[in-house]
């Protein structure tokens, strides 16, 4: 399967994401739970906004970010 | 009496000069020119020397049998004449042929190339291909520094016999390094271009591979890099109208509420002091320089690329200033005689005084570090003083490299360390001072070494002051932090990839084929994409272990616990099997590699800036007609002639950068063994323009436009 990010394929083929957005999938979760622990609690769109502003996250973070604000059901 | 002759081999035109003069007995060589190669003559009483001298390696690794240069994959090689290989190296024919004529003549043969692999490597090749065979009765010449009195003694102590392990090594390492740059690079560049979509170098190679691995380990890391929150207490109180600085018991505060809770408990509150605490620490002096040390301290204070500062560094020591730098020693023994150097040293008005200190002392011990070099001690000054004036990056490696020189035999530096802890239950507050109390060698080291101290305010135990200000910041953490040259380097040090004569020429080979860019080392789209791949056909390529094992190995054969053909045979049991399956997978590996390599030639020459006159984008074009490299715009076709004038040297990236004054995208030019320029087109063209017109303001409006090209190029080779 294509990655829906960057549209390369996933390895192993059935898996969602290309081996670099999956990693930043795993990255994006992770920051999500360091978030709402700082802050006692955060919506998952108003994470993705401010992550998606940040000069640190990188770039394919950003990528899984923009495809999660289009698509907030692939949370998961 | 028969007088014998004597032909010595040395690494460089440079050295062979300082050979030639050191053994003549009037210090006056003779020179001759013959072909175009220079020779000396030098004469004592017993003997004729004939010093002649290499270009570096005259000759290398070839495939025995297949002429093509892009068959693959090719496992039978033989060392060969390099102009033979290399249409760059024509000139290195004549030399061959001069030497060759010189050695029928000889009664005697001597290597003094550098007394390391690859210097024994290149005396050994001459004598056994050019001298026919003469390395069989050569001896061998080891010297440290090109001072007349230390070439003088190695030439009364000579070797008998060629140092035999270092050359075994040295030709493992080059016959290694061929057999997987040749096979993998020709794979990559040909299954790519088998594409149809242009030519492009792809290079991987025994140490490229995992070097680059790093590179696009780290950079992984950063692009899937998400910040999280933290925050950080910023305290401070005031005395006698000083403001100082506290430090928070936890550097980092992981919740938005226990930050809150933290300035609610201690807001407009009287801090006590719970107890103060100090102690004095000695500093010991810093190891003498090994040449990775060099590099990183040269980085650290001038910016100078590894390789910039190696390059610096062979000058000096060709010119007798500095000792030779390729080592990986920290130790400097007693018989480089320290006295006389520290003497040398003081005859220079600049370090006159410090080294007088030295010389007083009654035992001179330097510090020593832990690395050692069986063939060389750590880098050190020779004493000499210069005899042309150094341009200022000489001046500079020399200055940092006399001063650490002294700063081993100072003293350890004493400093008085004090924290004050302040408590505002259940909160505790730092506050840290130091005062150095005695300089020790640091008085050497300056400007290298930092004398800063912070002192404390007057206030004892059971005193309360007033928290004047605190307040919580809100911080994101950070991606780690990319390469630079110098870390890169430390990292292939720390990993034992490459060795300390090659790991600068790998860095500066990553940025060659675009596989890297900028000083903070970012990996291009090419290289994530060939990691990618050889992670997955063939990891082994580029695991670092692997690639460490091999340097290992070779250390072995220098050290006699292995052999040459060992060590290769094993080897190529690694990789025969890798080439196989890879040649199986190449219309994949080539139809992967060829889009990123279309698409990175189109984005490397494209600029994210628009043009200012039509919004097109820009693009470094180079003329059919002059070859020359401008920017221009993609709006041509539509009239818009809007164009840039570009350094016509070296290999041109654009960067992220942009100028500070117009915000044009930086252009950054890279030449080997020089620093990396980075300019802006833009206002070296409005500023040549400005010149132009000051200059000439009745000329035409063709001519100023040539003109301001012409003083843009200048202005930025300046």
């Amino acid at each position: 399967m294509a990655c829906p990010v960057c549209g390369q394929p996933g390895e192993p083929d059935e898996a969602d994401f290309c081996p670099a957005h999956t990693r930043a999938l795993e990255s994006v979760r992770q920051a999500y739970e360091a978030w709402a622990n700082a802050f006692g609690s955060i919506a998952q769109a108003d994470f993705l906004n401010r992550v998606a502003r940040l000069k640190g996250t990188g770039r394919n973070a950003k990528g899984i970010v923009e495809f999660l604000q289009q698509h907030p059901e692939r949370w998961k | 009496m028969e007088v014998t002759e004597t032909l010595i081999v040395c690494e460089k035109p440079d050295a062979a000069a300082r050979v030639a003069r050191a053994l003549d007995e009037d210090g006056d060589p003779g020179r001759i020119d013959k072909q175009g190669v220079p020779l000396y003559e030098s004469h004592n009483r017993q003997e004729t020397i004939l010093v002649c001298s290499a270009l570096g390696h005259l000759y290398a690794v070839d495939s025995k049998t297949h002429a093509s240069r892009r068959f693959y994959p090719v496992w039978d090689f033989e060392w060969k004449p390099k102009h033979l290989i290399d249409k760059k190296s024509a000139r290195l024919a004549r030399w061959i042929q001069v030497i060759s004529s010189l050695a029928g003549k000889a009664d005697r043969y001597v290597n003094a190339c550098d007394y390391d692999v690859e210097g024994s490597l290149i005396g050994y090749t001459i004598l056994r291909y050019a001298c026919h065979g003469a390395d069989r009765k050569a001896q061998r010449m080891k010297f440290s520094t090109m001072t007349e009195k230390d070439i003088k003694s190695a030439y009364k102590t000579l070797a008998p016999h060629l140092d035999m392990p270092l050359v075994e090594a040295g030709q493992s390492r080059h016959e290694l390094d061929w057999l997987y740059g040749i096979n993998l690079s020709r794979l990559l560049t040909e299954s790519a271009l088998k594409q149809n979509r242009g030519y492009s170098t792809l290079s991987t190679g025994r140490v490229q591979g995992p070097t680059l691995k790093f590179v696009v380990d780290r950079e992984e890391e950063i692009q899937c890099f998400t910040p999280t929150p933290f925050w950080t207490i910023d305290a401070t109180i005031t005395d006698i109208g000083q403001d100082y600085t506290l430090e928070y018991e936890r550097e980092k505060i992981s919740t938005l509420a226990d930050a809150e809770r933290i300035l609610r408990d201690c807001k407009n509150s009287m801090l006590e002091v719970e107890s103060a605490e100090s102690r004095n620490v000695q500093q010991g002096p810093p190891y003498p320089f090994d040449l990775s040390n060099l590099q990183r301290e040269a980085y650290r204070h001038f910016g100078y690329t590894p390789s910039r500062t190696l390059a610096i560094a062979e000058k000096l020591y060709l010119e007798a200033l500095i000792s030779y730098p390729r080592t990986s020693s920290q130790k400097l023994p007693p018989d480089i005689g320290y006295l006389e150097i520290l003497r040398g040293i003081g005859n220079t008005l600049q370090y006159r005084s410090l080294a007088t200190k030295l010389t007083v002392q009654v035992a001179l011990r330097p510090t020593q570090g832990p690395k050692e070099d069986s063939a060389h001690p750590a880098v050190y000054p020779t004493g000499e003083s210069p005899k042309r004036t150094l341009i200022q990056p000489e001046s500079n490696l020399l200055d940092l490299i006399i001063r650490r020189f002294m700063a081993t035999f100072a003293e350890a530096s004493l400093r008085g360390t004090s924290r004050l802890t302040l408590k505002k239950e259940p909160h505790r507050f730092f506050l840290r001072g130091s005062q150095l109390l005695r300089e020790g060698w640091i008085e050497f080291y300056k400007p290298y070494a930092s004398d800063e101290s912070q002192i404390l305010p007057d206030i004892r135990v059971g005193d309360k002051v007033p928290l004047t200000k605190i307040q919580a910041a809100q911080k994101f953490t950070e991606p780690p932090p990319r390469y630079n040259p110098s870390s890169l380097l430390q990292k292939m040090e720390n990993e034992n990839v490459g060795t300390k004569a090659t790991r600068a020429e790998i860095i500066e080979i990553l940025y060659r084929r675009d596989y890297i860019k900028n000083i903070r080392i970012e990996a291009t789209p090419l290289a994530l994409e060939i990691i990618n791949l050889l992670n997955k056909y063939c990891p082994i390529i580029i695991d670092p272990e692997f690639t460490a094992k091999l340097e290992t190995s070779m250390n072995n054969i220098q050290a006699l616990q292995t052999t040459r053909s060992h060590v290769l045979a094993e080897a190529l049991d690694h990789l025969r099997p890798v080439m196989l399956d890879l040649i199986t997978r190449e219309d994949e590996i080539g139809s992967q590699l060829a889009e990123v390599v279309t698409s990175q030639r189109i984005a490397r020459l494209t600029f994210d800036y628009p043009c200012p006159q039509c919004g097109s984008k820009l693009k470094i074009i180079r003329s059919r007609t002059s070859g020359k490299r401008f920017i221009g715009c993609t709006g041509y076709e539509k009239g818009c002639r809007f164009t840039l004038p570009l350094p016509q040297f070296g290999n041109l990236s654009i960067t992220q950068m942009h100028c500070k004054t117009c915000g044009f995208q930086l252009v950054q030019a890279r030449s080997k063994g020089r620093r990396p320029m980075t300019s802006c087109a833009r206002c070296y063209s409005n500023k040549a323009k400005g010149t132009a017109s000051a200059a000439s303001p009745t000329s035409s409006g063709a001519q100023p436009a040539k003109n301001s090209l012409v003083e843009a190029a200048s202005l930025v080779k300046d």
